[in-house]
């Protein structure tokens, strides 16, 4: 199976994620979808509020890392099919950074297949975020 | 040798990859060898909470052999999602 490229320029719409959803009425052996959206935080960091994260990431071996995240949960998971989408360059507070969405004929499956899939993208995807402050200062994000 | 750089180990070093001459005969000959030899340049890539190399696109430990063909990387704590 090719490599697919997961990331896209800038926010992740409501727009985007309504089309998909609706993409999947055709197929009718499905019976649950499971959605994670990740979505950029207002944190204050010393009296500093984040306006917006940049995030960057080694592309290649990211299209690697989601292509392996993906095949593993095939295999482990009872699935119809998957998605995930990832942006890179600025997404603002309140912007969606990350959908992935899962379909299986039943729930259980999805639940489960979701809640691995994001932990994976989260600790194994070299993706940096850099959280860009009102006043033009940064610092580089840590996944904890 | 060409190492690629992100995140903030593009801060630390001020660029987005990094050459070491292969005339130089201290070039490292495994990964945790190269983190010692980057860490004496540049001392703050030691001082990260975390510091992955990844070796043709995967994580490889310190015992991991490199050589000049390889796609070598310093990956900084990430933060996707």
């Amino acid at each position: 199976m090719a490599i697919k490229n997961v990331f896209v320029q800038g926010a992740i719409t409501p727009e985007y994620i309504a089309k998909s959803i609706a993409n999947h009425q055709s197929k009718t052996t499905i019976g649950a979808h499971d959605i994670f959206l990740g979505q950029v935080r207002a944190d204050v960091i010393d009296g500093k509020t984040v306006s917006a994260i940049e995030y960057s990431a080694y592309e290649e071996m990211a299209n690697a890392k989601f292509h392996e995240i993906r095949e593993s949960a095939f295999e482990k998971y009872d699935l119809s099919c998957m998605h995930i989408y990832h942006s890179k360059g600025i997404v603002k507070t309140g912007e969606i950074c990350l959908f992935v969405f899962v379909s299986s004929p039943h729930r259980k499956e999805v639940f489960n297949a979701l809640h691995h899939i994001v932990e994976e993208i989260k600790s194994q995807v070299p993706i940096f975020g850099k959280e860009l402050f009102q006043d033009d200062s940064y610092q580089w994000k840590v996944n904890t | 040798m060409t190492i690629l750089l992100f995140g903030v180990t593009k801060d630390i070093v001020g660029s987005s990859s990094l050459s070491i001459p292969v005339s130089n005969n201290t070039i490292p000959k495994t990964v945790g060898g190269l983190k010692q030899y980057l860490g004496q340049s540049y001392p703050d890539l030691l001082e990260l909470s975390s510091l992955a190399v990844a070796v043709n696109n995967n994580y490889a430990g310190d015992e991991t052999k490199i050589d000049t063909f390889d796609e070598i990387a310093l990956i900084p704590p990430v933060s996707g999602g």
